[in-house]
């Protein structure tokens, strides 16, 4: 091997690095920029279907508009998360959708809310936590 | 992942559970003086329950504080002493309590967690009698 291909090999692991390195970056900024807004909306939703199983049957209508959002909001935490949130996501958005909005099972329903309410906590939890990554 | 507040999450969504139910009933209290932790602070409502002769106080406090600089949570920061005017933040809690039968006695506090405002509202919805209200007034035809 000459010189000329030992500086190939290191430019390849420099570029390796800084890609990387930029990766962590745009992931660090995505997180703290708009994380923060989805998960307090995330909050709201949460209290609202608390809120609705206060007279379930007389807010039977408005549950399923909740869930909707709530859907909505944890795909694109999931996009802005890391591999230690996802799982709890992936698994809340199955429940959501696994929910029967017919037969609209009240336990079911506390279920998720009590697990949205979760998810949150771990979130807010890892924004601490982050802060003191800069 | 677990979290350890998982538990008491699932504690307090219990108690909305049975408080929405029905299963447990909470009645007001006039707010006392001394729940404050500074004289600045406001309670508001104050209710209590018994579930299994325990009894539970479950009250909102209302403060004042200066955020200190480069601290970026300042829901947990309070400063001690007097508060000045200037640059002065509200903020709210939700507070959960095991008392004594006498209800004159702090004998522990749950952690705070964003599911006790949930409960609040539902105690409150509760106390207030609003479902009653809204089947009544709904089917009134005067």
């Amino acid at each position: 091997m000459t010189f000329s291909d030992f500086g190939s090999i290191a430019s390849i692991i420099s570029l390796i690095l800084i890609l990387t390195i930029i990766r962590k970056i745009k992931a660090y900024y995505l997180f703290t920029g708009r994380v923060p807004d989805l998960i307090n909306k995330l909050d709201e939703v949460s209290s609202s279907i608390s809120n609705d199983m206060n007279d379930f049957e007389g807010f039977s209508q408005q549950i399923p508009l909740d869930l909707g959002t709530a859907e909505v909001v944890l795909k694109s935490l999931k996009k802005k998360l890391g591999s230690h949130s996802k799982k709890s996501i992936k698994e809340l958005l199955k429940a959501i959708k696994g929910y029967d909005r017919d037969k609209q099972d009240k336990d079911s329903l506390y279920k998720i809310y009590v697990d949205m309410t979760k998810v949150v906590e771990e979130i807010k939890g890892f924004q601490e936590d982050s802060k003191w990554e800069r | 992942m677990t979290n350890k507040k998982d538990k008491w999450i699932d504690a307090v969504a219990k108690l909305i559970q049975m408080t929405q139910e029905g299963r447990i009933n909470w009645i007001s209290r006039i707010p006392d003086n001394s729940l404050k932790k500074r004289a600045s602070d406001q309670i508001g409502s104050v209710f209590v329950t018994s579930y299994k002769e325990k009894r539970l106080r479950l009250y909102e406090r209302k403060f004042k504080y200066r955020p200190i600089p480069g601290v970026v949570s300042p829901s947990s920061v309070l400063l001690p002493g007097p508060f000045d005017s200037d640059g002065e933040i509200s903020g709210t809690e939700v507070v959960l309590e095991f008392i004594s039968d006498d209800e004159l006695t702090l004998l522990w506090t749950f952690p705070p967690i964003n599911t006790l405002t949930d409960l609040l509202t539902s105690v409150r919805y509760q106390v207030a009698g609003v479902k009653d209200f809204l089947d009544e007034i709904l089917s009134d035809d005067s």
